[in-house]
């Protein structure tokens, strides 16, 4: 992740952007020293704990919150400012590890508890609070659910939960009573904390209509591409073998125990958002043991990859367990029923298939592959 | 944010006798699906024995290292912090529940609804609070609780799809017997027949089929108990003496006996046939 300085004729790009004045930064130095190990030691330590991340987050929560306001508006103008500040936080959060001590962020920019109203606050106390909780950028945006899972673990519960108490109170789903005319003070008073108390900022900010835009788009896409999909397995297996009842039940008791673990492992991924080549080596470690299990059981490849093929494909889970330990085996049966053949793409201006703006001829190659004999 | 977040009570995680349930996990060394839930009256139970923290962290430690095939103690090294931490505070009681009462009152309240679904949904959320209630060993004058649907109507033998579930509750909420928390996304219920002044009529010791107590008591089933595992069962003709598990036990036992009884028979068919 850098920063980067391009030109481009893209009329998109360039419609979307805005002229602004640059913003800079007064930068604070630090004393002149020759430092010490004790001050590499403490550069080292106040560099731990950067709020870097989090200003970075308020600010787009800001981008969020603004977009639910006119640009002639009192707290447009205010939350321009913050956003243009925020740079300067940012800066502050960098800076921190050289031991420049700097105003921090002011909390009541995104801390709801420092906006509360108080029964004692004065009248102008209580109306710069009100301005403040109205452009509060406490929440994430709703397309950050996608960058946190936690966040759309809590945003997925909070709509059942809620859509459960409204069905319970009303009799109504929400969006029926959302539609409704001549809603009771208990229904209006329903819905105004449904919005407040809502787990991510649902305004109508860029990122925000994008994310939607494209959820609109893929919605229900994988359900109607796989739905009674019935694939002929035989196309893959090697029908001239086959596996006794007491086998396949031992190995679908080993899937089960893998399917477990990879459950809690994928759970974990996500929770702890952890490093994709990481996550990559430790399946490929679970399934080099399930690999050596299963051959423990069976040592028959054909026999095992036809078993690996029931299990997976006549129920209704993932395929990637059969393709994980048996992708090889599945290759050669297919390889046999086509005489070793296979049928390729290759790039060639006379070709009759077109991808990518490139054209494609099809291509036929022989691959030598084992046969067993049985 | 503003985040509130009330934890669903369930009977299937309540283990109603703490101290045995904990004597046969450290004899048997037999461990839940879910780790924390054997854990839990473990450490309670040792430290009721008047072992301090780290000696109950350590024999934890111990009791996972033999016993649960997966354990990693780096892993597991805050998880058994925190449950160390949660269960040996002040305050802390090892669970027991006998029995719990349902009184006339209670009854003849949830008979009034005239409605026999109504009055299982009814009944089963009495005994999920009564129970809850025993646990916590907290008296309140307003009766909550916060359950999860699907278990509830499970429970009340009552086969609806999850909109239609919470429309029930609705119906339930108009009576009067029940009303919805105001605050947004609380699902918790409160409820309004409680009457523990009147003489109980109904005591539940045993768990498992709760809302065929009620029935029971109303008459409009005939309710016998299985001759395996004594839990009550609908005896829906007269030869009925088991639950539907234990039949299917019985069953595979009986099957087994005749095959090993006559498995050289089988045998020798099977050759012939070949």
């Amino acid at each position: 992740m850098g920063d980067t300085f391009f030109t481009t004729d893209n009329k998109v790009i360039l419609k979307g952007i805005k002229e602004l004045p640059a913003i800079v930064c007064i930068q604070k130095t630090a004393e002149k020293k020759v430092p010490t190990q004790a001050d590499f030691i403490e550069a080292n330590k106040n560099s731990f704990g950067d709020a870097i991340g989090s200003i970075t987050n308020r600010i787009t929560s800001m981008f969020e919150v603004i977009s639910a306001f006119d640009r002639d508006s009192r707290e447009y103008k205010e939350l321009m400012y913050r956003i243009c500040c925020g740079q300067n936080f940012q800066q502050n959060a960098i800076d921190k590890a050289k031991g420049i001590q700097s105003k921090p962020m002011p909390k009541e920019w995104y801390d709801y508890k420092t906006v509360v109203i108080k029964e004692d606050d004065i009248e102008e106390v209580k109306r710069e609070k009100e301005f403040n909780i109205n452009i509060l950028a406490e929440k994430k945006p709703y397309f950050m659910n996608y960058i946190y899972p936690e966040n759309m673990k809590e945003y997925n519960d909070y709509l059942t939960s809620t859509a459960n108490q409204c069905l319970i109170d009303f009799g109504q789903t929400i969006e029926e009573l959302i539609h409704k005319e001549n809603k009771t003070e208990r229904e209006e008073e329903f819905l105004k904390y449904y919005n407040i108390k809502m787990t991510c900022g649902t305004n109508p900010c860029i990122m925000n209509k994008i994310c939607w835009t494209v959820e609109d788009e893929l919605d229900g896409i994988m359900k109607k591409k796989f739905k009674d999909k019935e694939f002929d397995t035989r196309i893959i297996k090697d029908e001239s073998v086959t596996y006794k009842k007491a086998t396949y039940n031992k190995i679908s008791k080993l899937y089960n125990e893998y399917i477990d673990r990879t459950k809690w492992y994928m759970q974990l991924t996500k929770k702890k958002r952890l490093d994709k080549e990481e996550v990559r080596k430790q399946r490929q470690i679970l399934i080099e043991e399930f690999q050596q299990n299963a051959f423990n059981l069976c040592n028959n490849e054909s026999e095992l990859c036809n078993i690996f093929i029931d299990l997976c494909y006549n129920n209704n889970v993932s395929k990637q367990f059969c393709w994980d330990l048996c992708s090889e085996t599945i290759i050669n049966n297919l390889l046999q029923k086509n005489g070793g053949k296979i049928k390729y793409l290759e790039i060639d201006e006379e070709g009759n298939v077109e991808f990518g703006g490139y054209k494609f001829k099809e291509k036929e190659k022989m691959v030598i592959y084992e046969s067993e004999e049985h | 944010m503003r985040k509130q977040k009330i934890s669903k009570f369930t009977l299937k995680n309540v283990i109603f006798n703490e101290e045995e349930e904990a004597k046969t996990v450290l004899k048997t060394g037999k461990i839940n699906k879910k780790p924390s839930l054997t854990l839990r009256p473990v450490i309670k139970y040792l430290h009721s024995l008047g072992k301090n923290k780290e000696q109950i962290r350590q024999d934890v430690e111990e009791f996972m290292s033999e016993n649960f095939p997966e354990y990693i103690s780096s892993k597991w090294s805050d998880i058994l912090d925190g449950l160390v931490n949660t269960y040996t505070k002040d305050g802390v009681k090892m669970i027991k529940i006998d029995s719990i009462n349902i009184t006339e009152k209670e009854l003849e309240y949830i008979s009034s609804l005239n409605d026999i679904k109504l009055e299982k949904l009814a009944f089963v959320i009495l005994v999920y609070y009564k129970v809850k209630s025993q646990m916590s060993n907290k008296t309140s004058s307003e009766a909550w609780i916060n359950f999860n649907n699907s278990e509830i109507f499970r429970e009340a033998k009552i086969r609806l799809r999850i909109i239609d579930q919470s429309l029930m509750l609705h119906k339930l909420k108009n009576t009067g017997a029940i009303e919805i928390s105001k605050s947004v996304s609380n699902e918790s219920v409160k409820i309004n027949y409680i009457n523990e002044e009147s003489p109980s009529l109904i005591q539940i010791s045993d768990f498992r089929e709760i809302v065929l107590n009620y029935l029971r008591w109303k008459g409009v089933a005939r309710i016998g108990v299985c001759e395996h595992c004594a839990k009550l069962i609908e005896l829906k003709s007269n030869k009925t003496t088991y639950c539907n598990q234990c039949k299917k036990d019985t069953e595979k036992e009986r099957k087994l006996k005749c095959w090993n009884k006559n498995k050289e028979k089988y045998r020798k068919n099977e050759l012939l046939d070949e």
